[in-house]
């Protein structure tokens, strides 16, 4: 009985990607297309209340259970209650409050917080070991950041810095969005024509 | 979509439906005909793993950015295949893994891969689900996500951190706290900025297309290998797509435009 659900919503999938595909590419089955991603829209809705669900059922536990990050799990559900609270009452000056003072400032701080971390991964990657991957990575950081001083003695630096990021920076990220985008496509085709690992078992 | 992106769009999809639908019967007859490059974000894998049995802590799988219904699909599939491999190595020890992940519709997807693992291992019995897969919102550039992983490492005394999605700079900040804790990570991020911090922050990175290489490099089975081969011919085509250009101007140059001709006269192009 298993198997057969399971080659049931196998062939289903199959059926509504290949449907999806054609209809996107050529512009047939309009009104069936626009039905399939209206069904789509409301399940991936539906997957909030899952996430919800999820939440309070992993925290509670941890409240309960008085496991570790017992304290982090209390505040995240009061914070949960008391968003849904503020909403409830329609109390928009508190909500604006949360939202934009509190997480607002938290987030810049952290923010902030980031560009010690990317400094800090700088000097370890030199630490670790000096290679030629990493001397080149920081003479190119060293270049962008001193190009971009505005002295006309450093004008020679700052050709150099546009040049590393319009030709060389660009090129690389291109090939990497290639490489990315082709993974993508394979991916999809496997996923078709039934050879993804989520079909098979 | 006008006519001629679509009409691309159609033959770039048929190209690759076709190298995808022959690759995987290929790789199924000659599976020790195709060798893969080794992947030093892969080759740790089973030592992290090793290290989560032997301490008797749970590892942290983070999966940001991704869900099923839209454009990140293939992508959340990729994850998903990582998430798998990856907790079929950790299965046999005494930990559920923590799969912190930031789309709701990611839950069934993370749930999925990590009862597939467990079963594939026999151990479906000690998976613990309401430790395993946890939701945090987060939103396209979620600084409080990657902050908050931090905290869970921290909180659930992980013993190493897989992370994966659409990570940005932001991914400095649960590597930063890796690297404090001295427990070993591994990135596989699809964002350009994320993949440069990466490559400088975590102990072992996934860069460009590496995060889809999972199946083939931990699993090996025949479709997982198809699609490599079939990713490695698109690979190529892209890149002789590429160099034709500059081998026309080149010869163009040199033989004063008669590779121009040639290709015209074959093509049929110039009216």
């Amino acid at each position: 009985m298993g198997r057969l659900i399971g080659l049931l919503s196998t062939a289903i999938a199959i059926s509504v990607g290949v449907v999806m595909l054609i209809g996107l590419l050529t512009g047939v089955f309009p009104g069936l297309t626009a039905l399939l991603l209206q069904i789509a829209v409301i399940t991936v809705g539906a997957t909030i209340l899952i996430g919800v669900v999820n939440l309070l059922n992993v925290h509670l536990r941890r409240i309960v259970g008085r496991g570790p990050g017992l304290i982090y799990s209390l505040a995240l559900v009061l914070s949960f209650l008391l968003v849904i609270a503020l909403y409830v009452l329609d109390a928009e000056d508190a909500r604006r409050i949360v939202m934009e003072d509190v997480q607002v400032s938290i987030e810049a701080s952290l923010a902030a917080l980031l560009v010690i971390a990317l400094v800090y991964g700088a000097f370890r990657l030199m630490r670790r070991r000096v290679t030629w991957a990493g001397l080149l990575f920081t003479a190119a950081l060293l270049i962008c950041l001193v190009g971009i001083l505005p002295f006309s003695a450093l004008e020679p630096v700052a050709q150099v810095r546009a040049w590393l990021l319009a030709v060389p920076a660009s090129a690389g990220a291109r090939g990497l969005l290639i490489g990315i985008a082709l993974a993508a496509i394979v991916i999809a085709m496997r996923a078709l024509i039934g050879q993804d690992r989520t079909y098979r078992e | 979509m006008d006519n001629t992106t679509r009409l691309l769009t159609i033959l770039i999809v048929l190209l690759a439906f076709a190298v995808t639908a022959l690759a995987i019967p290929y790789a199924r007859r000659r599976p020790k005909a195709l060798a893969l490059r080794p992947v030093a974000g892969f080759e740790a894998v089973p030592l992290v793993a090793g290290a989560s049995v032997e301490q008797g802590r749970p590892l942290m799988i983070a999966l940001k950015g991704e869900g099923i219904g839209g454009n990140p699909t293939p992508f959340a599939l990729a994850s998903a295949e990582i998430t798998y491999q990856v907790v079929r190595r950790v299965a046999m020890g005494a930990r559920t893994p923590i799969v912190a992940v930031s789309e709701t519709s990611m839950i069934p997807v993370a749930h999925s891969a990590l009862q597939r693992a467990y079963a594939s291992r026999g151990r479906l019995s000690n998976l613990r689900p309401e430790q395993g897969t946890q939701w945090y919102a987060a939103g396209p550039r979620s600084i409080a996500f990657a902050a908050l992983l931090v905290g869970l490492s921290g909180s659930t005394r992980a013993s190493g951190m897989v992370l994966a999605g659409s990570f940005g700079a932001e991914i400095a900040l649960p590597l930063w706290g890796a690297a404090n804790t001295r427990i070993p990570s591994i990135a596989a991020p699809r964002e350009i900025e994320g993949q440069a911090v990466a490559y400088v922050m975590a102990d072992h990175a996934l860069l460009g297309d590496e995060f889809a290489l999972a199946g083939a490099q931990l699993g090996g089975d025949a479709a997982s290998l198809g699609a490599v081969v079939a990713q490695n011919f698109l690979r190529y085509l892209v890149i002789a797509a590429l160099l034709l250009p500059a081998v026309v101007v080149i010869g163009d140059a040199i033989t004063s435009g008669s590779v121009s001709r040639l290709l015209t006269s074959l093509l049929g192009g110039g009216g």
